[in-house]
């Protein structure tokens, strides 16, 4: 009975279909995360991509128009996010909410409104992300699976982890994003457009964010239900979270998540535990992992700073982005 | 806009609290009017007459005393969870489990008027309330306690709780489970277990809940050295460290508040509502618009019972208009997330306002 | 021609006039001084030229050509830069990524890591100020990190180099240090404008100076055709610097007693290594020291906001070490920390709502169990009346107070405690001369009283001024205490670069 929760498949979803949306989530809020923009939105963005999507590959039979219409429709929220929140100094938290909650209703709308039907659009024929396997890698024992007739999205939600750590670490725009998530005014000071820069980290995560809709509307899964990201963007920021900020820490708290998830799956399939039960796995694993990660960071602080243990800093207690207000 | 305190009304000299509070809950009613404006729009998109839509959507509601009862009686939950969640936010805490805690209340709600059935009504209807309290209290203090000592994100931790929540009270009432009656839900409730109703339609005795709610949440902030801690510690949590207050032990009270408040909400389901705890009792999402009505009112108490009623009129509104007419009722979900978006934008663009018009000399000058 | 013109430069933020019809003019080549006090108006005119702000109306003129500053971009292009009073610096990178950052160099679209480590190393060499370009910021000395800032302004082609109270958070010695830098910069061709409000320095190394008061320029002149005291009265009108009156100190039982204080900092290192320290009932004991050699870990320890690793602190005989901040104060401590805005205050909160804070649960505000507001409000309206705080109405959020009646709040409702013991840490930064000599006359009032204060400021001025002993704090430990009227300046500065111990010979 154990082999079959624990295999060598649950090893490939725990890379593959599980964690691919938690890694495009993950990645994509990191980038917020760094340049000081508390953004909620990723649960939001992955519905409205998912979406528009599915939709347009339905609509047009073309699966490449729908990729890029998730991506857009995740792009045109974002712009609407940093117009309001950054633009408008609004309170970036209640926007973030807002979007959510119209990402939920306004999918839910329009499925009613364009297909007459609300809960389900799964056209018969919809053009979706195809597999594929690696050669050579796809014989290996154990890992073999992991590299066998995934979806082209993992592989590609895999390489955005190098890219994220390239793009983050070796490069200006990087090197820019960094700064101003750690002190905006010194970046002001040399001459960086604050602002412009947490746009782009915006527009970055919105892609990413954008990629992972598709992967799940028409990627393994081929249609969009409503409310279909349940909670998975929240989980991709807790991989962030539990990633320390890290593309490499994201990518593996995602795969952790992911291994979750799938042993939920395994477990209903073999009967084990009610289908709700089994079904929470992801999510409290999310709760241990995060109380393990702070706690892990509460000692290793405790310890440098020999600091009176109940009290919280600063960080811990006041999430708020800072944004140069300028003049 | 920097801290949660920011949300709650400023009050310039000579204006008593209750203006400035009721001015605050006033205040946004401009924009709310902007966004019905736009599903205005929608509707006549969608090929459907918008002035009957609204006329059932707003008009209708007070037309009658039943409907109006209606109103109120959706606006029981909606008062709880709002001051559940305005109570964690006061304190920057975003505690945003509330419809997970308020799942867990309403089941051991259920379980103890079943099981304890045997006591007499006086005795047990409070008994299954504080059940429901006790549950949803601990549900939400384990959250609180990991972000008090461990410096966990609540944002995180309270909504895979909330999953977590609702994933075991659906296994404890789909068929099978344990609590399971007839057709994913527990038996009905004793008769004395339940709220009687008033008038004909659905308002029950169990609107004595939030009003004392409102009470005790206004006077504990405002009267108690507890609700001086949590503002302060939500106004600038180092002030409130440097000057003694136990921060950790602040932030655990307020998820412990929450949590109870949450948890009463779901008694009160139960017992005035379902009469039984059922797998639909998700469905009209009470916690998750809890949370959008504690901001729409700004984190003040008064402002919840406003902006509740607000959202309970819509309620009975798209009843009644999907009664009537054809009207596609998601256009209400959607009006609603705009109307939080305008209103918080429409915040910013006043606060922005009103910085220009100050100064600030001690930060910028010389 | 001069190399600098600013014509009737007006600035405004809100009923706050900052810089009213300011001329100003700055001749290439030479070190041209910029003083008045706190509010004068002197960093929102420079903060105007580097462009991080925009004049309401004036004109700017460089080398005859008039010019807008729309942003610090444009300043740099055109041979601008600023040293700022709180250095802007990002401690997580290392001091080549700080000083790159906004001009960085490429290699194919990424980071050429290794080209900016040279440009530091030239620039480095280049003007002799001697850095290591991997260093993570966040491990750099004060002294150091200023160093990076100007390196950063060299590296972006600086002609003209605007430093604002770049001597404030220095030592005696790295001032002399600095001022050899600026001098061979200005030999180098540089123009240097140097913010300050320590007119000895203003004498010693300044061809020009130009004092403004509250907005205005009061005049410019050869520092060679003016003195300290001419300057100071332009500065402020008087005819000399107001030093507050102070009777010698009758010190009292003992109430503080530090033996051997030992605590880790932020990074794990040690910070305090052995503190032993005394303060007596109604004497002012100063803590002399360049920052970051424990004072704040000092003051963190006592109030109890960070755990000591040994040692022990005794008020009035009973052991407050370790103990949390709640029971420190029940015990008779009362704290002014040097950061009013981020811990002494809620700003957003109401002014009542801030005096309350330390006695919410005490009478006569109220009880463990409830607050009576009617009370709360005479108790508030009577501090503010009795402390002087200007303000219309107790209900206005903190944040509509000046720095300086910010600061009195603070003072209120500390000493409204009635505390054996208080500690103040930069009780004056920020604030202008009154409000300064407001806070100093209150220290010693609270002195004479009774109470023991022990005043942590980076300002040896003020620590001159008030402490009755001064204790001098090197690499965390005390290696100095001396009579205040007995020791001077230099002697101090000594002590607090480790280049004098007590107990060694000279």
């Amino acid at each position: 009975m154990w082999h079959e929760i624990f295999n060598s498949q649950l090893i490939a979803e725990a890379f593959g279909a599980a964690a691919t949306i938690f890694i495009f989530g993950g990645l994509g809020y990191l980038f917020t995360d760094r340049a000081g923009v508390f953004n909620i939105t990723i649960e939001g963005l992955l519905l409205f991509s998912a979406f528009f999507a599915a939709v347009v590959a339905g609509v047009t039979n073309n699966l490449l128009l729908g990729i890029a219409a998730g991506i857009a429709s995740s792009i045109v929220v974002s712009i609407i996010f940093f117009a309001i929140s950054i633009g408008l100094k609004a309170d970036i938290i209640v926007v973030g909410i807002a979007i959510n909650l119209l990402a939920s209703s306004t999918t839910v709308f329009l499925l009613n409104h364009w297909f007459g039907n609300e809960g389900l659009y799964q056209p018969a024929n919809l053009p979706t992300i195809p597999n594929a396997s690696i050669p050579l890698l796809d014989r290996l024992p154990v890992l073999g699976p992991t590299f066998s007739d995934q979806s082209l999205f993992s592989y590609l939600a895999w390489l955005m982890v190098p890219a994220c750590v390239v793009l983050l670490y070796h490069t200006p725009l990087g090197l820019r994003i960094r700064s101003v998530g750690e002190n905006p005014e010194a970046a002001a000071t040399v001459g960086i457009n604050v602002v412009r820069t947490q746009f782009t980290a915006i527009i970055i995560c919105a892609i990413l964010s954008g990629l992972g809709g598709c992967y799940l509307s028409i990627g393994p899964l081929s249609g969009f239900n409503r409310d279909m990201s349940a909670g998975q963007g929240w989980i991709a920021l807790a991989a962030e979270t539990l990633g320390a900020g890290t593309p490499i820490g994201t990518f593996v708290s995602a795969v952790f998540f992911g291994a979750a998830q799938g042993m939920a799956s395994n477990m209903q399939a073999v009967g084990i535990g009610a289908s709700g039960i089994a079904h929470s796995i992801p999510y409290a694993a999310t709760v241990i992992g995060l109380a393990v990660a702070s706690r892990r960071e509460y000692i290793r602080r405790r310890m440098r700073r020999g600091r009176t243990p109940t009290a919280p800093t600063e960080a811990e207690v006041a999430p708020a982005p800072q944004v140069l207000s300028g003049g | 806009m920097e801290s949660i305190e920011e949300l709650a009304p400023q009050k310039p000299s000579g204006e008593s609290f209750l203006v400035a509070s009721l001015k605050a809950a006033v205040r946004p009613i401009g924009v709310v009017a902007l966004a019905l404006l736009i599903g205005m729009g929608i509707i006549l998109y969608t090929q459907e007459n918008p002035f009957i839509a609204y006329q059932n959507l707003l008009i209708a509601p007070f037309q009658s005393w039943d409907t109006f009862s209606n109103v109120l009686f959706y606006a029981i939950p909606l008062v709880l969870t709002g001051l559940a969640t305005l109570v964690s936010f006061r304190a920057n805490v975003f505690n945003i489990g509330t419809e997970g805690q308020l799942q867990l209340g309403a089941l051991v709600t259920a379980w103890g008027a079943l099981t304890f059935s045997g006591l007499p009504a006086v005795v047990l209807v409070p008994f299954i309330i504080a059940l429901g309290a006790l549950a949803g209290m601990i549900w939400s203090g384990i959250a609180g306690w990991m972000r008090a000592y461990l410096g966990a994100t609540e944002l995180v931790s309270t909504l895979m709780m909330s999953y977590i929540a609702i994933d075991i009270t659906t296994y404890f009432v789909t068929p099978g489970g344990p609590l399971a009656g007839p057709g994913g839900a527990t038996n009905l409730i004793p008769l004395k277990a339940q709220f009687p109703t008033i008038g004909n339609e659905l308002l029950h005795w169990g609107i004595i809940v939030p009003i004392l709610a409102v009470i005790a949440v206004y006077l504990l902030l405002y009267r108690t050295p507890l609700g001086y801690e949590i503002r302060m510690v939500g106004a600038n949590p180092s002030f409130a460290l440097f000057g003694g207050v136990p921060v950790p032990r602040v932030i655990l009270a307020t998820s412990l508040i929450t949590g109870i408040l949450a948890g009463v909400a779901g008694a009160v389901q139960v017992m005035g509502f379902a009469h039984q705890y059922a797998t639909s009792f998700t469905d009209p999402q009470w916690g998750w618009t809890g949370v959008t009505v504690a901001l729409l009112a700004r984190l003040e108490p008064i402002g919840v019972v406003v902006a509740a009623l607000l959202y309970a009129l819509l309620e009975e509104g798209t009843q009644l208009m999907q009664n009537n007419t054809n009207v596609d009722h998601n256009i209400i979900g959607v009006v609603q997330g705009l109307i939080i978006l305008f209103v918080t934008a429409q915040i910013a663009v006043a606060w922005l306002r009103r910085r220009r018009a100050s100064a600030t000399p001690a930060v910028e000058a010389a | 021609m001069d190399q600098i013109q600013l014509r009737q430069i007006t600035k405004t933020f809100g009923a706050l006039v900052a810089d009213d019809q300011v001329d100003l003019d700055v001749r290439q080549g030479e070190i041209h001084a910029l003083v008045g006090e706190n509010g004068a108006g002197k960093t929102t005119l420079m903060k105007i030229l580097f462009g991080l702000y925009r004049p309401d109306s004036g004109t700017i003129y460089l080398d005859g050509q008039e010019m807008d500053i729309t942003s610090p971009h444009v300043a740099i292009a055109h041979g601008i830069g600023m040293v700022h009073q709180h250095f802007m610096l990002l401690p997580s990178l290392t001091v080549a990524e700080n000083i790159v950052l906004g001009m960085e160099p490429t290699r194919g679209g990424l980071l050429d890591k290794a080209r900016a480590r040279e440009l530091t190393r030239e620039l480095s060499q280049r003007y002799g100020l001697r850095v290591d370009a991997d260093a993570p910021v966040r491990d750099l000395s004060v002294g150091l990190r200023q160093r990076v800032e100007i390196l950063k302004a060299l590296a972006r082609g600086a002609r003209i180099l605007i430093l604002d109270e770049p001597t404030a958070v220095l030592t005696p010695q790295e001032t002399d240090e600095l001022f050899r830098i600026l001098k061979g910069l200005v030999e180098g061709g540089m123009t240097i404008i140097f913010i300050t409000h320590k007119l000895r320095e203003v004498m010693e190394i300044a061809d020009r100076v130009t004092v403004m008061r509250l907005g205005k320029k009061v005049g410019t002149m050869n520092t060679a055709d003016t003195n300290e005291r001419d300057l100071a009265r332009m500065m402020i009108g008087r005819d000399h610097i107001p030093v507050v009156h102070k009777e010698k100190a009758n010190p009292g039982e003992l109430v503080l007693e530090v033996r051997n204080l030992t605590a880790l900092d932020e990074a794990g290192a040690p910070a305090l290594r052995g503190v032993d320290l005394d303060v007596s009932s109604g004497e002012i004991l100063g803590i002399a020291g360049v920052e970051g050699n424990g004072q704040t870990e000092l003051v963190e320890v006592l109030t109890g906001l960070r755990k000591a690793t040994g040692g022990d602190v005794r008020l009035f005989g009973r052991r407050i070490v370790n103990l949390n901040p709640r029971l420190v104060r029940d015990n008779g401590l009362a704290y002014v920390p040097e950061d009013r805005i981020k811990h002494g205050t809620a700003p957003a909160a109401s002014i009542r709502d801030n005096l309350a804070m330390s006695r919410f649960d005490r009478a006569p505000i109220g009880n463990r169990w409830w607050m009576f507001p009617r009370r709360l409000s005479r108790y508030a309206r009577d501090l503010v009346k009795r402390y002087d705080i200007r303000t219309r109405d107790i209900k206005l959020p903190v944040s509509s107070l000046s720095g300086g009646n910010m600061q009195k709040l603070v003072l209120a409702r500390e000493l409204s405690m009635n505390p054996d013991l208080l500690v103040v840490a930069q009780p004056t930064r920020g604030l202008d001369i009154g409000a300064t000599q407001s806070v100093h006359e209150r220290l010693v009032a609270e002195r004479d009283r009774g109470t023991a204060v022990l005043l942590v400021s980076a300002e040896l001025s003020e620590i001159m001024a008030l402490s009755d002993r001064i204790a001098v704090m090197y690499g965390g430990q005390v290696t100095g205490v001396f009579d205040a009227a007995e020791v001077t300046e230099e002697e101090l500065g000594l002590y607090m670069l480790g280049i004098k111990r007590a107990g060694e010979a000279a």
